[in-house]
């Protein structure tokens, strides 16, 4: 008798587990599919690539955003961690959801983010990359997200490779964080960020 | 001959005193168009320096008012109004509902949407789905607006923006139309191959009416976050889309023309049309064939120019089709062009 009721309770276990990836993986904007991550992500040998396939569960036209959970957690890794790659890896990792799908925790660790964001943003050859790269950059400057941002008057590789420029030129002034941050790096040109 | 006078009374009365026999305003049209009026006050309030504006947002009223008034007692209203006039009632009464701090929970056949998730297509959905009463249904069955499919315990999803704003893409129901002939009501787009589209309702004069985040002007008056009438960005790519349940088409042809592609749910399909020729040709024929993209299949009516005719077909594999009209036995020798209009309906 009390092995059948172990043999039941570990069957209980076994389909709470299934439910738990199955659900975790197919909703991955949950606080489930956050916990999962975060599982996978103790667990998981090569971070970076766990990084950018969990990046990929969000990209696609279904209304997929970063759960709560899974920004707290990595919001914290990129300011605990010693190893330079795996915060790098935690920066790309919000750059490829930038521009709506990036939650709010990595927007407000400023000058640190700012920093590492300036780094990477000359490794990205996509230009993709580069334009998600400025727009987290300026919302780390203003401290919130922008609305579904776009470069004004047009949006082009010349017009991000501008934009580039500007916030690297930005970035490097000699002034402080607080003074920075007052600073619009787009004012001289000609570019903005505009919402629809 | 009481009848005749009350109709005639009526026709003198409606010069100066406007329609008598259009649908008067419901008190809570009226609080949400006057408080268009309060919008365009603050407007100037806060020195917006968008000069037109204030002017713009009076236009609208008017505009709304127009169209309420070209509604006969007892008719419906178009679904564009109906839509329109839920989305200000909407902005006026509880605009925070499609904030995306806010979580969207209905019993309604439609994706619920959770706090932190942009709720512009969900916006839109709703003004036609809950609006004008079309309701939820995958592939718009049935004339509803369309979702996706239903997957386990979840409902569909309506149309992203980006969807909303590829023109490529056909929509149950929703047809892109060219912006010359844009009207109030009208389903509108912002594509973002980059990103994450917007979309909202088109109200003319400039404006839409979109669930959005972020400055939008006479602040003390919109949130910040959820409904907002705001400018159309000049600089930005716009679709705009109809909804309609069917569509209208013009035809000129020598031998052969194909219409629009559209698309049919497991529902009959019927076309009604009306052909002149050029040349006198009593009793001269012509087929409409409808064909399904996927696999070229297709079946066939034949059509007498000089009536007015319809076919109806019971379509079983929903997907993609297009007609094509065409001269019965007609030559090459035949010089003759077919001209008409007709309609066409998913029943």
């Amino acid at each position: 008798m009390t092995r059948l009721w172990t043999v039941f309770a570990l069957v209980v276990i076994m389909v709470a587990l299934a439910a738990f990836v199955g659900f975790g993986m197919s909703v991955p904007q949950s606080s489930v599919g956050g916990a999962l991550f975060r599982v996978r992500y103790a667990v998981s040998g090569d971070r970076s690539v766990l990084l950018k396939q969990y990046a990929e569960l969000f990209s696609g036209s279904a209304p997929k955003y970063l759960p709560k959970n899974a920004d707290e957690f990595l919001c914290k890794l990129f300011k605990t961690s010693s190893v330079r790659e795996e915060k790098e890896a935690v920066t790309d990792f919000y750059v490829r959801l930038a521009g709506g799908r990036e939650g709010t925790c990595f927007i407000g660790l400023g000058e640190q983010a700012a920093n590492y964001l300036h780094d990477r943003i000359g490794a990205y050859a996509e230009l993709g990359m580069q334009r998600n790269a400025l727009i987290l950059l300026e919302e780390v400057r203003v401290g919130k997200p922008l609305f579904k941002p776009q470069l004004f008057p047009v949006e082009d590789e010349r017009s991000i490779a501008q934009a580039v420029r500007h916030y690297k030129k930005w970035i490097e002034s000699p002034t402080t964080w607080d003074q920075k941050r007052l600073i619009n790096p787009l004012e001289s040109a000609g570019l903005s960020w505009q919402s629809p | 001959m009481r009848s005749l006078l009350i109709f005639l009374l009526g026709c003198i009365c409606a010069f100066p005193c406007g329609n008598v026999f259009a649908r008067p305003i419901t008190p809570s049209e009226r609080t949400a168009l006057d408080r268009l009026d309060d919008f365009a006050k603050e407007v100037i309030a806060e020195g917006n320096p968008d000069a037109k504006l204030a002017s713009d947002i009076h236009a609208l009223k008017s505009d709304i008012e127009k169209e309420i008034e070209a509604i006969a007692v007892g008719a419906n209203d178009p679904p564009e109004l109906k839509a329109v006039l839920w989305a200000v009632q909407t902005w006026e009464k509880d605009p925070a509902k499609y904030s995306k701090l806010g979580d969207i929970s209905s019993a309604l056949p439609i994706r619920d949407l959770e706090s932190g998730t942009y709720k512009c297509n969900r916006f839109v959905a709703d003004a036609y789905g809950v609006g004008a009463s079309r309701g939820f249904a995958p592939h718009g069955k049935g004339g509803a607006y369309p979702v996706g499919e239903t997957k386990l315990f979840w409902y569909g999803y309506p149309p992203s923006a980006n969807e909303l704003g590829n023109t490529v893409l056909v929509l149950p129901n929703l047809y892109a139309v060219p912006q010359e002939s844009s009207r109030l009501g009208y389903v509108i787009a912002f594509p973002n191959p980059a990103g994450i589209g917007h979309s909202g309702v088109f109200l003319g004069r400039g404006l839409y009416i979109s669930a959005r985040n972020g400055s939008a002007p006479a602040a003390k008056l919109q949130v910040a976050d959820g409904v907002q009438i705001t400018r159309i960005p000049s600089e930005r790519a716009m679709i705009l889309r109809k909804f309609a349940y069917g569509f209208d088409f013009d035809f000129e042809f020598r031998s052969r023309v194909s219409s629009r592609r559209f698309y049919i749910t497991s529902s009959f399909f019927k076309v009604t049309l009306a052909a002149e020729s050029s040349s006198p040709a009593v009793g001269a024929k012509y087929v409409v064939s409808l064909v399904r993209v996927a696999d070229g299949d297709h079946s066939e009516c034949v059509f007498e120019v000089g009536k007015s005719q319809y076919c109806q077909w019971r379509k079983q594999k929903p997907g993609e089709y297009y007609m094509e009209v065409y001269k019965k036995g007609g030559g090459p020798g035949d010089g003759s062009v077919f001209k008409g209009k007709g309609y066409a309906e998913i029943l």
